[in-house]
């Protein structure tokens, strides 16, 4: 019996009933389907594209070094951080545009998810750092590069908030 | 370029943007953008604003 397989698809069970119970509890507070006016679409148009682009350089680079010389810590580990570079990338130039939340979304509900699951996955990350297993650090690196690219978006979020207010009404 | 007149018209009537950005459907950066002159709006959003501040298009958005 593989004990990763059978955790792996339990978590995405668990993870797409969350996932099902968030949207009908969105769409019930009318959160759901999301709405950006037009302006947010071509910000969001450029943040997909600026994501992409990344997500393909990066990508590539990273493919041709572990062609070359094996990337240190293996090419799975590199290739989810490639991953999350580039939905980093998409955050942070849709935050920019003004286009990362939706017109239905609360900013405060938002920041207070993203701490909740900064804290999260960095303690499962700095936990499993320390793991004996191969399987477990690697997991843990990637639990700690997701609660760095939460990070990032709160922090741009929080940013970007406090120019917004600065601005002249 | 500014949109000084929509600014006027908006303030005529006692409008913050927020206010104006939730009648017409739109975020209050959006209002903000075009108020600056950073946006330019469709035809669709223009019409939008100036049913809800009850002027003409020439009158808010035509450049002279």
């Amino acid at each position: 019996m593989n004990y990763y397989l059978l955790g792996m698809i339990v978590g995405v069970i668990f993870a797409l009933a969350f996932f099902i119970l968030s949207l009908f509890i969105r769409k019930k507070k009318g959160t759901y389907p999301r709405k950006y006016d037009e302006r947010q679409m071509v910000g969001r148009g450029k943040a997909f594209q600026a994501g992409f682009f990344t997500l393909l350089s990066a990508g590539a680079l990273c493919n041709i070094w572990d062609f070359a010389s094996p990337l240190p810590g293996g090419s799975f580990v590199w290739n989810i951080g490639v991953l999350l570079l580039g939905v980093a990338v998409f955050a942070v130039t849709a935050i920019h545009f003004d286009a990362y939340l939706s017109l239905n979304e609360n900013p405060q509900q938002f920041l207070a998810t993203g701490a909740c699951f900064v804290f999260a996955m960095a303690a499962i990350g700095l936990g499993n750092l320390h793991s004996d297993r191969h399987e477990g650090r690697i997991m843990g690196i990637i639990n700690f590069g997701v609660g760095i690219v939460w990070i990032i978006i709160v922090a741009a979020l929080l940013l970007h908030r406090r120019n917004s207010q600065k601005e002249d009404e | 370029m500014k949109n000084l007149r929509l600014k006027a018209a908006r303030a005529a009537m006692d409008l913050s943007q927020e206010a104006l950005a939730q009648q017409v459907g739109v975020s209050r950066q959006t209002i903000n953008a075009i108020e600056k002159g950073d946006y330019n709006p469709t035809i669709k959003l223009c019409l939008a604003i100036c049913h809800v501040l009850h002027k003409t298009l020439d009158e808010l958005f035509w450049e002279e």
